[in-house]
């Protein structure tokens, strides 16, 4: 199946192309050309971000929701107007439990995130931590430069900071993990790509880095891979 | 043979401030103190009036010159960088040019993870960020002088 996945930085929409071979995924932002790009390459399905979604996207979805899988991903919070305008005609996804959204389980890519190229040598100075957001959190904050010199090194498309070190891909973030010995948990996010990748897990309490209970932290989590729940929604 | 007391300084500008002033002075100081090694100066455009004879040279004739090489800003890193016949790269890091300009993770880890590539901090606070962040840089300088960097170049 080919799909168009809107581009937002998000995890779900950075790791659609590493779904597998079943499908064929174009990732790109809409610039007021959303049909041009249905006539021009006829895509199978199309997946949404409702943080970018305009009045364009709302009629396309009006106007080909009945013949195309549409997804429309509520990445921030359910828009309860979105659902009722737009309810059958697309599949609403979302973190949170609410009529008419089906909630996202925790989703990984087993074969990017695995030990099978590990390398033999983990660097035991550095503390890994991937965020989403424009804001670092802020009991994070409290450890980082120059609260601290603790060599935690995050990765960011918007958070300014010198302990920020760019943008990486989800490949190159599986490369990361596996020739690094710490991964900090914030949230619930690349806690079991940390762990699949070899690393422990670490978090932060009183301001201080203790090393977690992996399985204690893992038995709280239930997750299937995104391949099988994309072939699920589609 | 490589001589590796030999240093190159590559700018893509001097400019009559504090920092060409500092360059030209460090080149001419070297020159006078160690008289059988060659220093010159890189750069494609002078503003500065060279009062202290220091030898100068287009950056295209940089990728010939076989010593250590001493930059102080990123364009200058990459060209540095990109010379086959030196030995080491010195960056002179007075700021933290990622903090503020958000780029792939590669770009920065292609320019300050090079093995060839020794940073100079110019205060702690730049020393202590780029361990975090990079590698330690071999050293602390606040003053671009012959005298602060007579003991690594």
């Amino acid at each position: 199946m080919n799909i168009f996945a809107q581009y937002c930085d998000t995890k779900l929409i950075n790791s659609l192309a590493y779904t597998g071979n079943d499908h064929n995924v174009a990732c790109a932002t809409i610039n007021n050309d959303l049909y041009r790009i249905h006539y021009q390459y006829a895509f199978d399905a199309y997946v949404f971000c409702d943080s970018l979604a305009n009045e364009e996207i709302h009629c396309f979805i009006k106007d080909f929701g009945n013949t195309k899988r549409i997804i429309y991903y509520h990445d921030k919070s359910i828009n309860h107007q979105a659902i009722a305008q737009l309810q059958h005609l697309c599949t609403h996804i979302g973190h949170e439990q609410q009529d008419g959204v089906l909630l996202m389980p925790y989703l990984v890519l087993p074969n990017v995130f695995n030990t099978d190229l590990r390398s033999t040598k983990r660097d035991n100075q550095q503390i890994l931590c991937f965020l989403y957001g424009d804001t670092i959190p802020p009991n994070l904050d409290s450890v980082l430069y120059p609260s601290t010199t603790l060599p935690i090194k995050i990765f960011s498309k918007t958070i300014e900071h010198p302990q920020n070190l760019g943008i990486i891909t989800e490949q190159e973030k599986a490369q990361l993990l596996q020739t690094s010995t710490f991964y900090l948990v914030d949230g619930k996010d690349y806690l079991v790509e940390a762990y699949l990748c070899g690393c422990s897990l670490v978090k932060l309490e009183n301001g201080e880095i203790k090393i977690c209970d992996t399985k204690e932290v893992l038995e709280q989590i239930t997750y299937i891979s995104y391949h099988q729940f994309v072939n699920s929604i589609l | 043979m490589i001589n590796n007391k030999d240093l190159g300084i590559i700018t893509y500008s001097i400019y009559p401030d504090m920092l060409g002033s500092s360059q030209m002075e460090l080149i001419r100081d070297c020159s006078i103190h160690n008289p059988y090694n060659q220093y010159v100066i890189f750069t494609s455009y002078s503003q500065i009036i060279n009062t202290t004879k220091s030898p100068i040279l287009h950056l295209s004739h940089s990728k010939f010159f076989e010593g250590n090489l001493l930059v102080f800003d990123l364009d200058s890193l990459k060209l540095a960088q990109q010379c086959i016949k030196k030995s080491l790269v010195y960056f002179y890091s007075s700021n933290i040019p990622w903090a503020k300009n958000i780029r792939n993770y590669q770009y920065w880890h292609g320019l300050f993870l090079d093995d060839n590539t020794k940073i100079i901090a110019a205060s702690q606070e730049i020393f202590d960020i780029y361990s975090i962040a990079w590698k330690k840089p071999i050293c602390i300088k606040e003053q671009i002088t012959y005298e602060s960097f007579k003991d690594i170049i």
